[in-house]
């Protein structure tokens, strides 16, 4: 055995026992088959004996629970086998539910999918602040599948359906705070301080677990899953049903529901692009960052009394942190999409919020600072993509590309509204006016774009190979001028700054699929013959 | 713009197969190196375990603790060591069961791979 701890140590304690998560080998704690079957024993053990009370921490900086193990729900081929491999985990989620011991989850760190539905299974929660407490339903937002592990009806039974739906249909990011503000958690404490930790646990266990009276409005908000594209409405709708029908009536019922959704919706193409497209916002991330881990002892980045950008210091530092500050001077300029790059900065061309995307100039900026910017941002929940422009901002040529692209279609005969009614059914989320003001476009064309509404679900999907083709150029043309300097990072901007469908997986992965350029992510590589000739012992689909 | 005729990608990929012994045992030191390679790229990124972890029957994510976020991490890592895209993510995606792959499997499918292209 080479991984010979398992995820979770267990400390007694006179009033509680505390379960430390701590996923071995990885940056972030996964709540996978082996942490499930480790605390389903431990259940099992305590049924007979049971501790005071269960405590459930992460060892792990940064990080409660992100997931539960994507690699299983990639390879889940049918809807048998998604239901076999996450059967185990989900009677984990329900043996917690109904152990009949008070729980609480301590979350400091991301809570992410399976972190916030086994947060759910606890009968308390404790919020840490922290800029990476951050709550946040990512099945359907980032992956195109529906929940699993209880959030479709422990939600909406906690918080009404209202705040359910925006969490699980909206993909709303939720800080500490907020989470405190809705109702989510019991109690908010500005940090994982120990002696506040330990009284909040005290009078939290002394009182019996609260339900929230469920929210009068028990619908789905209809935009919610109206102004959904058509490609995703569907799945929406289904998510919708799931969360008003397990507000009330049998938890058993509510939860073989979402499990025949999760089944079904885990194994379309759809869902699997989205998945694939994870592994390609995480590649950019790489090879941005290097380790997705912070070296021990590293600290955190606190911008010293000369750094000059009031804006960003303010973004940046809205978080105390109690250790040993790195200390960084100089100056990072927070530019707009119309500055030119020649100078290093920061930009963040559709708004300064949190998973958005920041444009990071690296041009000029001492190494050091671009990298301890680029961890910082990241940890902050933005989409960082460090370029080195040769003249403008890879954001503003990349919207340019689309809004000339869109003016050549206008100027072949079509016409703002089936521009934009083919934009929004094709599943791009960025509003084209928005596209419009990134690339700085005058004219009575492209105000036309700008005001244009979508008047149907009509996809012109000559028009969108074209635009698709105009984009992988201008992305191409980075990556020789090493503006940027792989692949990923081209994908991942377009997709973050356009909003590019994610059941699409991303734009050179569409392009790939469809014959537009050839294979830059080796995936011809991965077909079933080629792969099960060569690969011995090694069960391939299809070989 | 016209599409380009789609290849397939079966058939564009398949590598030739061992014609003569030499052949073959050229295929297997170039498995032995690619090994070698997988398993210095697996010692930098997974740099907290122990190095007798590293073996070639281990699995990646029972053994050595791979998850999603260390597959992105490795692909990076693997594209440099064999300088060509390396995405792992899908190769993951084409086992039924992620445990089951096993570092040697895995260098296997890469160096099999490099012959085609």
């Amino acid at each position: 055995v080479t991984l010979d701890r398992p995820p979770f140590t267990v400390e007694p304690s006179k009033h509680w026992v505390t379960l430390w998560l701590d996923t071995p080998g990885g940056s972030v704690n996964v709540f996978g088959p082996t942490a499930a079957r480790q605390l389903g024993a431990l259940l099992k053990g305590w049924a007979r004996k049971p501790p005071p009370a269960i405590v459930l921490r992460s060892r792990k900086r940064g990080s409660f629970i992100n997931g539960a193990g994507l690699l299983y729900a990639h390879a889940a081929t049918t809807p048998a086998s998604a239901r076999r491999v996450s059967a185990p985990v989900r009677a984990t989620y329900e043996a917690l539910a109904s152990c009949g011991i008070p729980s609480v989850a301590v979350i400091e760190g991301n809570c992410f999918g399976c972190g916030l539905e086994l947060a759910l299974a606890c009968t308390h929660r404790i919020a840490c602040d922290d800029v990476q407490t951050r709550f946040v339903m990512t099945e359907l937002r980032d992956y195109s599948f529906s929940p699993l592990f209880g959030g479709t009806y422990r939600l909406p039974r906690l918080l009404g359906v209202r705040a359910a739906a925006e969490l699980v249909l909206g993909g709303a990011t939720w800080s500490a705070r907020e989470a405190k503000r809705r109702g989510l958690v019991d109690v908010w404490l500005p940090s994982a301080d120990e002696r506040a930790l330990s009284a909040s646990l005290a009078k939290l266990l002394a009182i019996p677990p609260q339900r929230r009276k469920p929210a009068l409005v028990q619908r789905v908000p209809s935009a919610l899953v109206e102004l959904q594209p058509p490609l995703r409405r569907p799945l929406y709708a289904a998510c919708a049903r799931l969360l008003e029908q397990g507000a009330r009536g049998s938890e058993s019922q509510a939860a073989q529901r979402e499990a025949g959704l999760f089944a079904a919706s885990v194994t379309t193409p759809s869902a699997k692009r989205a998945m694939s497209f994870f592994f390609i916002r995480h590649m950019a991330r790489s090879a941005m960052l290097g380790s997705s881990e912070r070296a021990p002892g590293e600290r955190r980045l606190v911008l010293d009394k000369d750094f000059s950008s009031a804006r960003l210091r303010a973004l940046l530092t809205r978080q105390a942190d109690a250790r040993p500050p790195l200390v960084l001077g100089g100056d990072v300029p927070i530019l707009e999409p119309s500055d030119r790059g020649l100078a290093g900065g920061v930009c963040f061309p559709l708004g300064p919020s949190p998973g958005g995307l920041c444009e990071l100039v690296a041009k000029g900026l001492d190494p050091r600072t671009s990298e301890a910017l680029a961890r910082e941002l990241d940890d902050l929940g933005f989409e960082v993509v460090r370029t080195s422009p040769e003249e403008d901002l890879l954001s503003r040529t990349l919207a340019r590309t689309v809004i000339h692209t869109l003016q050549a279609e206008l100027r072949a005969g079509s016409t703002p509204a089936a521009i934009a009614s083919s934009w929004w059914a094709f599943g791009f989320t960025t509003p084209l006016r928005a596209l419009v003001g990134i690339a700085g476009a005058q004219g009575p064309t492209s105000r036309a774009l700008a005001a244009a509404r979508p008047r149907s679900a009509r996809v012109d999907v000559s028009a969108i190979d074209r635009l698709c083709a105009a984009l992988v150029t201008t992305l191409k043309q980075f990556l020789e001028t090493r503006a940027l300097s792989h692949p990923v990072q081209a994908d991942l901007l377009a997709q973050v700054l356009l909003g590019f469908p994610r059941e699409e997986g991303s734009l050179f992965l569409r392009s790939m699929r469809e014959g537009l350029i050839p294979d830059v992510y080796g995936m011809g590589r991965l077909s079933p013959r080629a792969a099960g000739r060569y690969r011995s012992g090694l069960s391939v689909r299809g070989a | 713009m016209a599409k380009p005729k789609k290849k397939s990608p079966a058939k564009r990929r398949l590598p030739a197969r061992p014609r003569t012994s030499a052949e073959g045992e050229r295929q297997g030191r170039g498995r032995q190196v690619a090994t070698e390679k997988v398993l210095l790229v697996l010692r930098r990124v997974l740099s907290q375990l122990p190095p007798r972890a590293f073996k070639g029957q281990a699995s990646l994510v029972k053994d050595l603790g791979v998850d999603s976020l260390k597959v992105a991490e490795l692909s990076i890592a693997l594209e440099d060591a064999f300088d060509k895209p390396v995405f792992l993510g899908e190769v993951f995606a084409h086992v039924e069961d992620p445990t089951s792959l096993t570092v040697e499997q895995l260098a296997e499918f890469l160096a099999s791979s490099g012959e085609s292209t």
